[in-house]
């Protein structure tokens, strides 16, 4: 199945995407898609945090993804 | 009270917004763009949002207030976009019968602010650009 992903903050320039759609296996949990990211693009995977919002939460690593939750990978957040 | 925007806030319009009859007073946090960040001279700062979540996060932290410190009316401006050293970043402003538990509120909002709402500060100098790096969640 297909996972629209998107990125913010300096995975945007990392990845010079805001958003793609990412084909991965039927159950897909956070933690795996997360790897699968880190793989894709080795300047993520150096970053000492990686963060996922699932429905603009920060869910479980378990939790499982379908291809209708909105999906977003960023570092720690420096609002403020 | 959840705005999030480009222009500066109205800081007597939204002190206004949360007053209510029942205040003993309204507690207020300016958060401005300062000229240094790890011994590094800022000239310019550029501010990125995930809009959507961000809104989300910070009506989650307003509730929070209000059932943790029970506060009477939270409202929150953060802005995004270009700014120079000096500008307002972030006001927020907090009414309650008493202080005390409007100032713990404050602090409250600012401190998960900081560690939740999806917003990314890019700083400027005379070296290029790079990305603040935000404080750990876990």
């Amino acid at each position: 199945m297909k996972i629209n992903v998107r990125y913010f903050g300096q995975f945007r320039d990392i990845t010079g995407l805001t958003e793609e759609e990412i084909e991965t296996k039927d159950g897909v949990t956070v933690i795996e898609l997360r790897d699968q990211v880190r793989e894709k693009y080795p300047r993520i995977a150096a970053k000492r945090e990686v963060l996922v919002a699932v429905n603009s939460t920060f869910t479980s690593l378990e939790t499982v993804i379908t291809p209708e939750d909105k999906v977003a990978f960023f570092p720690p957040v420096s609002g403020g | 009270m959840i705005f999030i925007q480009r222009e500066e806030a109205d800081r007597k319009a939204i002190t206004e917004m949360v007053q209510t009859t029942a205040s003993g007073c309204v507690v207020q946090f300016v958060g401005v763009v300062r000229d240094n960040s790890e011994g590094k001279e800022v000239s310019n700062m550029t501010v990125e949002v995930y809009e959507e979540m961000a809104r989300k996060q910070l009506e989650d932290i307003s509730a929070e207030c209000k059932e943790k410190y029970g506060v009477q009316e939270v409202a929150i401006v953060h802005r995004y976009g270009e700014f120079k050293v000096g500008d307002e970043l972030v006001f927020i402003a907090i009414s309650a019968g008493h202080r005390n538990e409007a100032f713990k509120a404050c602090q409250y909002f600012i401190d998960e602010l900081k560690q939740r709402v999806p917003i990314w500060k890019k700083e400027v100098n005379l070296d290029g650009s790079y990305w603040v790096e935000g404080e750990k969640r876990e």
